[in-house]
């Protein structure tokens, strides 16, 4: 997943891990996705809290090194906010406002 | 056709969140550095294991088909052969998954730089365990080979056709002493006096009686 450099209107907010259930409604409302390949997805929108643009790549699957793990699929996908902002409190290494969310990409259903 | 849909999913968990944020350490810049360090390990580590196969068993027990009987000749001839090809492909898939193939694309069909490390990744991924699988193969088929070299049965020994006044022997000489030869022919062994012998010559095989 990948944040892009965008400017954040609410880059004022500071960062906090914390999740609303109408994020993921809102999320739901405005982000684009696009089928960027076989198994790739991207989704293109505004953080739902801090309103930061921000892109997300979807993958079915990644590569790991290692021996078998117990894998867990979830059918949704959990979404943090990955805008650039310098959000006050931060941690390093770490991208956006702290928001996540989870949505679900299912296919459209034929007219 | 259309595409994917969006709609919300149920209320997400910190649980959820530290998932999130293992999957984007996967994802970000080093998945396709992590396959490729992985299969050049690979690379050398079967390298070596064949090589000290190969060493193994040049070193010790026959070495020669043509001591072999046909069967097992032509048997060991082809699992030579088809080491040579699981050896020969399984080198291919490793080395492409440890260096990659270098390809010349339009520049417009150009995928993003994520998609295109993920997906050169996870092609990487599939040659390697391809590769590493037929290496293996390639071992058992090498180490029976070998095997059956050392252990199969081993070309019949000459065989000799007597002909006297009164009979025509084939088989093996056993023994030849005080003017008689002893020659084994199927279950049963046959003297001869040599004095009497007309003909004498090496054969092939001996005809069915």
């Amino acid at each position: 997943m990948h944040g892009q450099e965008a400017q954040c209107p609410r880059g004022d907010l500071p960062y906090a891990e914390l999740s609303r259930d109408e994020y993921a409604e809102t999320a739901a409302r405005d982000f684009v996705p696009f089928r960027v390949s076989a198994g790739i997805t991207l989704l293109e929108g505004p953080c739902p809290r801090c309103r930061g643009a921000m892109s997300v790549h979807l993958v079915e699957d990644i590569v790991r090194g290692g021996g078998p793990t117990t894998a867990t699929a979830e059918p949704y996908h959990t979404l943090r906010c990955g805008c650039r902002s310098a959000h006050a409190g931060r941690p390093d290494g770490r991208t956006g406002c702290g928001a996540y969310w989870n949505i679900v990409v299912a296919r459209a259903e034929p007219s | 056709m259309t595409g994917p849909v969006l709609r919300p999913g149920p209320p997400a968990t910190p649980g959820d969140l530290h998932r999130a944020q293992h999957r984007e350490e996967l994802l970000n810049g080093a998945e396709l550095e992590r396959i490729r360090s992985a299969a050049v390990a690979w690379r050398n580590g079967l390298g070596g294991l064949m090589a000290g196969l190969i060493g193994f068993g040049l070193v010790k027990g026959r070495s020669d088909i043509t001591q072999l009987a046909p069967a097992p000749g032509i048997a060991v001839g082809v699992l030579l052969a088809l080491a040579a090809v699981t050896g020969g492909v399984a080198a291919w898939w490793v080395l492409r998954a440890a260096h990659g193939m270098p390809r010349v694309l339009s520049a417009d069909r150009l995928p993003g730089r994520v998609a295109d490390e993920h997906g050169r990744a996870t092609a990487a991924a599939r040659d390697l365990r391809r590769g590493s699988a037929l290496v293996v193969a390639h071992a058992v088929v090498l180490i029976t080979a070998v095997g059956v070299t050392w252990y199969g049965p081993a070309r019949a020994k000459p065989r000799v056709e007597v002909v006297t006044p009164d009979v025509t022997a084939c088989g093996v000489v056993r023994l030849v002493e005080n003017g008689t030869m002893t020659v084994r022919t199927g279950s049963a062994d046959l003297r001869i006096r040599l004095e009497e012998v007309i003909g004498l010559g090496a054969v092939d095989s001996c005809p069915a009686r």
